[in-house]
């Protein structure tokens, strides 16, 4: 995005802090603050993928702990922070509506609603979040708007999960958005796309995978800068370079993909020819990234960086081009089937993480019945 | 400790920060403190104070943080003097109430109050947008972004970037209403566009 008016406007339009402020003035704002510590609070406690229906915060703008907004709809309950709040949620066993009322004490009022209340009427005295369904919203009077993801397969830009150690982040991204290809950058790897078939990967799909896995990173650990870099040839294979404040500590990452992908653009040869790289396209991976290394030590006075090996794995048995139907066992045949590396460095180097395998899921409606 | 070197104004604004940080941001890393201290100081800009009220430096490191050798003096002497808690992870707890005490005799000394509210809508940022997010968009930011490309240890807030500051901040303030004791939307909506820039999608931020 190009820092001109045009596209500072379509931020603007969607900025609720804006919104706010103008339905409630500088009370709204603080009241919209204190909603997202709130709700920040409570997802560390309760993350939204635990809630079985709707989560509802407000800050009323003029409401006393002795009459909170939320009153009106039935009889509450308190808590005293909003750990304890996350606490009870965590215990919420039926699909209930819940609503959390922060007042001004500091305390919260709570209720727990069969039936949906009407938001709108909510907003006229009071500034209101809303999870459900993996969407949040923000109401304050007349405004009702979503909130803009940072991450499309985030559940929540308020529950971030940040990590300490690389090895947790790339569990999460393996799982949250390699498996079913969710992030908003890896979608494009798919030739038909993310809602077609999945079997096989455009051509070069190597640097959005590299430019996925960099964004997902910097949501993730805490404390790091992430760099994708540019590989110029063999000799330099390294995807992304990690760094840590302070300790010196550093992470090079090597990216391979296995799989089918398209060699050439499609339109310019009648019938499509392939690219197939299978466990060999992963061990020569290894070896270029230890190889890497071993110079990188020799030429750093920093102390030596530790080295993983992300591998895509979109391998399909039997899989022989894009317009193929294959069977679940054929399409799945791949997805718990671990690299067996050999020689295998991180058994022998302590500055070599084991491979991480992300696994690429195909899309089930194209099996073969 | 450089006692040479000793900065009131980091002093001050090192406490204010984690006085003021929202509950749910602490405990808070020091790259963190740096980072919140680093886009308070981008706001004072904004906010149209002399880059020389600031009273103290930054430079972006070789790893790609921004960094003030002050206010990280600051921190120690926080520190050193159990205002700020260590927990086993390394994280800085505030110690309430002595380190609040410590800013109101703070304010007694000097006329610090205003900056307050610019550092306080530095942490608010990370309320609206995910922390990760804000150290990408500012390490995208003039100054930070070139430094980085390179690898080089360089001082920050060069002419020629404060002049790249202002335009971008004379952008976003030209779409919003005249609203000018705001501080926190134009923060996070300048934060916003740099973190599209990277992500190419007007929808998800």
């Amino acid at each position: 995005m190009k820092f001109n008016i045009e596209n500072v406007q379509a931020l603007v339009s969607s900025a609720y802090l804006v919104h706010v402020r103008e339905a409630f003035g500088e009370v709204g704002e603080q009241c919209i603050l204190e909603v997202l510590n709130v709700v920040k609070l409570i997802y560390q406690t309760c993350p939204p993928e635990r809630l079985k229906a709707t989560l509802t915060v407000v800050r009323g703008i003029a409401s006393t702990p002795l009459s909170p907004v939320i009153e009106v709809f039935g009889s509450l309950s308190s808590a005293q922070s909003a750990q304890e709040v996350g606490a009870l949620l965590l215990d919420v066993k039926d699909q209930h509506h819940i609503f959390i009322e922060a007042v001004s004490d500091g305390s919260f009022r709570l209720l727990m609603l069969a039936v949906d209340v009407d938001l709108k009427s909510l907003a006229n005295l009071s500034v209101v979040y809303r999870f459900e369904r993996n969407t949040e919203q923000i109401l304050a009077k007349e405004y009702q708007g979503y909130m803009p993801k940072v991450s499309s397969c985030l559940v929540s830009n308020l529950a971030i999960p940040t990590q300490s150690s690389l090895e947790d982040a790339f569990k999460i991204y393996a799982k949250e958005m390699a498996l079913e290809s969710q992030c908003r950058i890896l979608k494009d790897v798919w030739e038909g796309g993310v809602d077609g078939p999945r079997l096989v990967l455009k051509n070069k799909p190597e640097s959005l995978m590299r430019d996925s896995l960099a964004h997902a990173l910097r949501l993730l650990t805490r404390d790091t800068t992430v760099r994708p870099e540019q590989n110029t040839d063999e000799t330099k294979p390294v995807d992304i370079r990690v760094e840590w404040f302070g300790s010196g500590a550093s992470a090079l990452i090597e990216i391979k993909w296995l799989g089918k992908a398209v060699a050439i653009s499609r339109s310019d040869v009648p019938s499509a020819t392939y690219t197939e790289y299978s466990l060999s396209r992963a061990q020569d991976g290894a070896k270029q990234l230890a190889d890497y290394m071993d110079r990188e030590v020799r030429h750093s006075n920093k102390s030596a960086p530790r080295g993983y090996l992300v591998v895509f794995d979109a391998r399909r048995k039997g899989l022989k081009g894009a317009q193929d139907r294959l069977s679940k066992s054929d399409a799945q045949h791949f997805e718990t089937v671990d690299l067996d590396f050999s020689p295998d460095y991180s058994a022998h180097r302590e500055d070599f993480a084991p491979a991480i395998r992300m696994f690429m899921r195909p899309r089930e409606s194209h099996f073969l019945a | 400790m450089n006692g040479s070197d000793f900065s009131p104004e980091a002093y001050c604004d090192a406490v204010s920060i984690l006085i003021d940080a929202p509950a749910s941001l602490l405990p808070m890393s020091i790259i963190e403190l740096h980072l919140f201290s680093y886009l308070g100081s981008i706001l004072s800009l904004f906010q149209g104070r002399p880059l020389g009220d600031l009273g103290y430096s930054y430079v972006v490191t070789t790893e790609g943080f921004p960094f003030s050798v002050q206010l990280e003096d600051a921190r120690a002497l926080l520190v050193s003097s159990g205002l700020i808690l260590i927990d086993d992870q390394g994280y800085m707890q505030p110690r309430f109430p002595e380190i609040e005490a410590e800013y109101q005799e703070l304010l007694t000394l000097r006329s610090l109050s205003e900056r307050r509210a610019l550092f306080n809508a530095a942490t608010q940022c990370a309320l609206a947008l995910p922390i990760g997010s804000i150290r990408h968009a500012v390490s995208q930011s003039p100054g930070m972004a070139s430094a980085i490309d390179l690898g080089h240890r360089s001082d920050l807030f060069n002419p020629d970037d404060v002049s790249l500051l202002y335009d971008e901040y004379k952008i976003v303030r030209s779409v919003l209403s005249q609203d000018s004791k705001d501080i926190l939307a134009p923060a996070v909506i300048w934060l916003s566009a740099r973190i599209m820039r990277g992500e190419g999608d007007l929808n998800e931020v």
